[in-house]
């Protein structure tokens, strides 16, 4: 009898035992992405600054850092400068870096922008299309595209400097 | 929107995407309500996806909202994870609204927004989850559950059944030491006769 008991109980708490190992396993808040090893979802968006329309396609044989930020977001504030500093550095490399503003206003993103600095355009994304198109769930959310348009990572919150600046090296 | 799921959505954002519950809170930005259109949506042409709409667009304004509330209603806000589109207070829920009431004016089906929406986000993006691949044991696991516990509850009950059936047939033996006591009482009563 005590057999069958302990038989059922194993039966009960080994997959229990098993999901919840799988569950602490990986932190549930961390979304999940589609988006990295395909295409980048193309779009024309006007530059906040200057209203030329930038053409992602236009920029095809360059890598391209796309970065989704809004002046709201304390992270951003926080990784901006020193992507700023990135950017000079990485510019003349050939790596196109873009702001796209996220459900913010241009006005504040100037205001963010002459407070934490600037090296590299913003585009102004309508209604939030391209940032949706990227699956975008907040901000700030980074994608590096290698020169044949190719999302290869994808940085969910600030950019990890230890992996960000060796994986623009590779693409060079 | 209840105070309660206002709660459930600031304790659910996700590290980066709570900075924009927290934009919810400044009292410096501008937060035209949660059945607004995001307002970098307002003015801009819609954009259509690759495939053509499955049908012809929609011009009746309560249709649309109908059909944008229902569609919203099946994916969950990246922001507040446990909340639909349709319920979520979140800056990004909206801007997602928005583009969801979009595509259906421009006669996109629920199907076709919501293959648009997990080709971006994943099957994760859907409330209900799908009914294949690994989603499969969301399904079958309850059922497996209940089927098992069932099972177990019926060999429970038989096995006891017949534990008390097998004690009801046993007969119960004379013991002879109380034999002469028990025929006393019964002469007593005068219940030796037949009835005894």
């Amino acid at each position: 009898m005590n057999w069958k008991v302990l038989l059922i109980g194993v039966v009960l708490v080994v997959p229990l035992v098993v999901v919840l190992a799988l569950g602490f396993g990986h932190d549930p808040r961390a979304l999940p992405t589609t988006m990295v090893d395909r295409p980048a979802p193309g779009f024309v968006l006007a530059d906040m600054d200057t209203g030329e329309q930038v053409d992602l396609a236009a920029l095809r044989g360059k890598p391209v850092v796309i970065n989704f930020a809004s002046s709201w977001c304390v992270p951003c504030a926080q990784e901006h400068p020193w992507l700023v500093r990135v950017a000079r550095d990485y510019q003349p490399r050939g790596v196109v870096f873009l702001n796209v503003l996220y459900n913010d206003e241009p006005i504040k993103w100037q205001g963010f922008l002459a407070r934490y600095g600037q090296s590299f355009p913003t585009l102004v994304d309508p209604g939030g299309r391209v940032a949706i198109d990227y699956g975008v769930a907040g901000v700030p959310e980074t994608f590096v595209l290698d020169d044949q348009g190719n999302i290869v990572r994808k940085f969910t919150g600030p950019v990890v400097p230890d992996e960000f600046l060796p994986l623009l090296d590779g693409l060079l | 929107m209840s105070a309660s799921l206002l709660l459930l959505c600031a304790l659910a954002g996700a590290p980066a995407p709570a900075q924009d519950d927290l934009a919810q809170d400044d009292p410096g930005q501008d937060d035209p309500g949660q059945d607004d259109l995001a307002p970098a949506a307002e003015g801009a042409a819609p954009q259509a996806l690759e495939a053509p709409p499955a049908r012809a667009p929609l011009t009746d304004d309560d249709e649309i909202d109908d059909v944008t509330e229902h569609v919203s209603k099946g994916l969950r806000c990246p922001v507040c994870q446990g909340l639909s589109v349709a319920d979520s207070p979140s800056d990004g829920a909206r801007t997602m609204k928005a583009r969801i009431r979009e595509l259906v004016a421009m006669g996109y089906s629920q199907e076709q927004i919501e293959d648009y929406f997990v080709d971006r986000y994943g099957d994760w993006i859907k409330l209900e989850p799908p009914t294949r691949g690994r989603h499969v044991l969301v399904w079958g696991l309850p059922v497996a559950f209940v089927l098992f516990g069932g099972g177990l509850v019926a060999w429970y009950v038989q096995a006891n059944i017949g534990v008390r059936s097998r004690r009801a047939e046993v007969t119960p033996v004379e013991d002879d030491e109380l034999s002469p006591y028990r025929a006393r009482i019964l002469a007593e009563l005068g219940l030796d006769g037949g009835e005894a």
